[in-house]
Formats: C-alpha cells, structure tokens, sequence
C-alpha cells in the first residue's frame, strides 16, 4: 500500500511538473498477427465488412457511451455525460461527419486511438474512453470496425469539453499517464489453452472490456491489473459493481451466458442499470460460442491473492 | 436595587434561552432518531413487500431453469408466468405504506427508492406492464415457438422487471 501510494503521489508530481514525452517512438507499430481472435464471430461467418464490423462494434460497446440517449442525442454523435471521480467527460461524436466527427479519419488512424489513446492531432485521449483494453484489438476488428463506423449516417455536433477537475484537465500530462499504464500490444492466445478459452479471454480483456468497469482503480484512474474483474466499490455513476470472480462462484458457464442473453440471472432478478444497458447494447447481440468463451474464461479465472 | 432586577433579568434570559436551546435540541435529536426508527407497521409492510418480489424471482428463476436446462415442465413454466401475472396484481397494495431507504436503510435491507411514492402513478404502470408482460409470456408458453417464447420472457425481463428496478429500486445492501 505504501508503494502504490507513493507511487501515486510522485505520478502526481510528475503529471504535474513535466510536460508531455514523445510517446511514439517507444511504442511498436500495431501489426498483428493474431491467433484464435482473428475472426470476429467464431464459426458463425458473416456477410460482409459491414456485417462483421457491426458484430464488432456490438461486441466493443461503442453505442451506449458515444450515444447522449437520456439527452435526445443522436445515434454516436456523442455528448453522453460520464460521471468520475476525477470529473464529468463528455464523449465525442464518432459518426462519419469530417469536421465535427470522426468522417475524415483514416483505419490507421483509428487504430491509432484503439490502440495507442492518440487522436490524430497526437493529443493523448483520457483513459474514460477504454482503449487500454481495445489496444489488444487485432487488425481485422478493427479494420471491419472502420468499415461499419464509415457506413453510418454522417451528425453534424460538436464535441463538448470535458468538466475536470484540477489536475486532471491538464491534458498534457495524459501522456505520461499513458507512459506508466497503457500497455500496448496484441492479445497473445494462450496455446496451452483452447480456442474457446483464447477467444473468450481475447473478448472479456480487449473487446467487451468487462475490467473497465468490473475491476477496481487506482488513484489515477488505472485499473488495477492486479486485482481484474474483483469488482469496483465506485463504478460508472459510482454504484457498486460486481466481481465477476467469487461473486459468480455459484453460477455455472451456462448461467453466465444465459444472462448476458437475457438478463436473467440464475436467481430469477433481472439485470438492469448500467449492465442491463451492456447487455441490450452488446452482449445480447453476441453468438451463442462467443457467450460461451466468454464465460468459460470467467470461469476459469483462478480466485484472486487476498488484498 | 436597580443593578439587582437587571441580574435577575439577565438570569431569566438566560433560563429562557437554555430552555429554547435545549429544547431546540431534543425536538431535533427526535426527529433524526424519527427518521430511522421505523414503525412496526413499516418494518412489517417492508417485510412482506420484500416477499412479494421474492416470490416473483422464485418463479422467473424456476422460468429461467426450464428455458436453460429443460428443467421442470412446461406447464410448471407457463404455471409460473401466469403466477406472476397474479403477483403483479399485488404490487401497489404491498407499496401502499410509504417506506424508503432513504428514511429506513436500517431496517431489513429495503432497496425501495423515494421515487415509488413520489411518481406513484409510474410505479403503478410498471406494475400494470409487468402483469401485462407475464400474460403474454404465459400465452406464449401455449405455442412451440420456442424462440418466441424466449423473446417474450426477455420481454418480460427487460419491460416488466428491469425497467421498474431502474428507476425505483436502489443498489444492492450487503
């Protein structure tokens, strides 16, 4: 605890006396040459870049965040309020408008954000946007991804700016925040393991990004990768979330992907709030195998060390 | 003599004030104490509200294990659905004394939020489409579309159950 803690403070100090490092030159270009994840539903071939991209695009969870629903907003055209301790972000528009969305990006650039946290400027995006879970996304999901975003109808709205508070608005020093967390790289298949397990351990890290929420952080908002999918005393709107270790050590594979279907859960409560917006938004749109990788990786999950 | 009246005087004020203060205090410190201590007619009406949505779950989980696992009958599942149809009906009537978390987070886990007895017109409607949702469920039962009969338990799910849980239900108490 002491470690972490003055780890954090020095972070703090850092963030707020030095300005950003060039980050690019450190950090390996994305090409992947993936295993088990590549295909985007597997056994189940979809027609099309489009068709795949939006099983893509499902899966990621891109609509709730980057939709103002409770506001009116158009589909993707950002605005939603999210609600941290560190402040309120608004998300931005990410339909295909070329100057007020993200119409005049190229796949690379895409990539880059998924990847890396870069927008095209090279400003660095806060990490309320998961791309240190997308970063494990390979080529061909995003490549889809790129296709379906492109194919969707063109909003003309402004990015709001986020409401920070201080130091967290210094948007320069989101670079060294990603020089000591953002672990960049492709998912790695485990080949001890089978292709279910890797595609399902390949879902819940980099695309469905179940940690972001499940997961507890740390003082500057990095999930703590020692303690993954424990749970968050404070998560988005800071209710309670849910481990998703021991707190579902009594249901079994089928009870997980029957939920994440539904919402049902084996007790016969049916999932709302924020999950029942995962699942109606992303995973009830999932194949039946996927659902099943997914919970036979969580299933698989070892209980954690004790705090 | 004058200097004397102006003591007593004085004194009275300040009889006079600790008697306000003080009581000042104890209306206080009864109504903040009235805030958590529920009457036994709350405690009761949270008690058996809390059965009531148990037993609801009891029948979506016995729905739930049959879709999942062909566990139980058909029947036993359509018997369900149509239970929670009647169960919905109780709904208001178990609501109708006013008991919140807000005011009552020290008595037996109620998860109830303000907002049931603030918009109690919505709460009722949502009670209203569960009932409504459960039906159709129990119709569909009657069929062999199994895929229908899935997406009107999800139906049910989602329109009957999530959506009043997300606006009149708070976080989970451990």
């Amino acid at each position: 605890m002491q470690w972490r803690s003055g780890r954090a403070l020095g972070t703090a100090l850092i963030l707020l006396l030095v300005p950003a490092l060039p980050l690019q030159a450190q950090q390996a270009p994305g090409n992947t040459s993936d295993g088990t994840g590549g295909e985007a539903s597997a056994g189940e071939p979809l027609a099309g870049e489009v068709e795949r991209g939006r099983y893509v695009f499902q899966a990621a969870g891109c609509l709730g965040c980057h939709t103002d629903e409770k506001g009116g907003g158009a589909p993707l055209a950002g605005g939603r309020a999210l609600t941290t301790p560190f402040g309120t972000f608004y998300t931005p528009n990410i339909t295909p408008d070329p100057e007020t969305g993200i119409g005049a990006w190229s796949e690379a650039d895409l990539a880059e954000a998924l990847r890396h946290g870069t927008a095209p400027d090279g400003d660095a995006y806060y990490p309320a946007f998961p791309y240190p879970s997308y970063t494990g996304m390979t080529d061909a999901d995003i490549g889809d991804l790129y296709v379906y975003l492109m194919a969707q109808p063109p909003v003309r709205s402004e990015n709001r700016r986020h409401a920070l508070d201080f130091p967290y608005n210094l948007r320069f020093a989101l670079g060294l925040w990603q020089w000591l967390y953002l672990e960049p790289g492709a998912f790695e298949p485990d080949p001890a393991k089978d292709a279910a397990w890797n595609r399902g351990a390949y879902l819940v890290r980099h695309v469905t990004h179940c940690g972001e929420c499940h997961s507890p952080r740390g003082r500057l908002g990095a999930v703590d990768h020692a303690r993954d999918l424990t749970g968050s005393p404070a998560g988005p709107d800071g209710d309670r979330v849910p481990g998703l270790i021991e707190d579902l050590a009594d249901w079994s594979e089928s009870d997980i992907a029957y939920a994440l279907k539904i919402g049902m859960t084996p007790e016969g409560d049916f999932l709302s709030d924020a999950m029942g917006e995962v699942i109606e938004n992303s995973t009830s749109h999932l194949s039946d195998s996927d659902l099943s990788a997914i919970a036979k990786y969580l299933k698989g999950l070892p209980a954690a060390d004790a705090p | 003599m004058k200097s004397k009246s102006v003591l007593k005087a004085a004194g009275a004020l300040a009889v006079a004030a600790g008697v306000v203060l003080g009581a000042g205090s104890w209306v206080q410190a009864t109504e903040s104490v009235g805030l958590q201590i529920a009457t036994a007619e709350q405690t009761a009406a949270v008690k058996q509200r809390q059965e009531l949505m148990k037993s609801i779950g009891g029948n979506a989980k016995a729905i739930t294990e049959y879709l999942k696992a062909s566990k139980g009958t058909k029947e036993e599942a359509a018997a369900a659905a149509a239970k929670i149809g009647e169960l919905a009906n109780e709904i208001p009537e178990a609501f109708k004394v006013e008991a919140s978390l807000s005011e009552m987070d020290a008595v037996g886990k109620n998860r109830g939020k303000p907002e049931i007895w603030l918009d109690w017109e919505g709460f009722v409607e949502h009670a209203e489409m569960l009932e409504q949702k459960a039906v159709a469920l129990a119709a569909a039962f009657e069929t062999d579309d199994s895929s229908g009969i899935q997406a009107a338990f999800g139906d049910m799910g989602k329109n009957g159950c999530g959506s009043c849980h997300d606006d009149f239900r708070g976080p989970k108490v451990e």
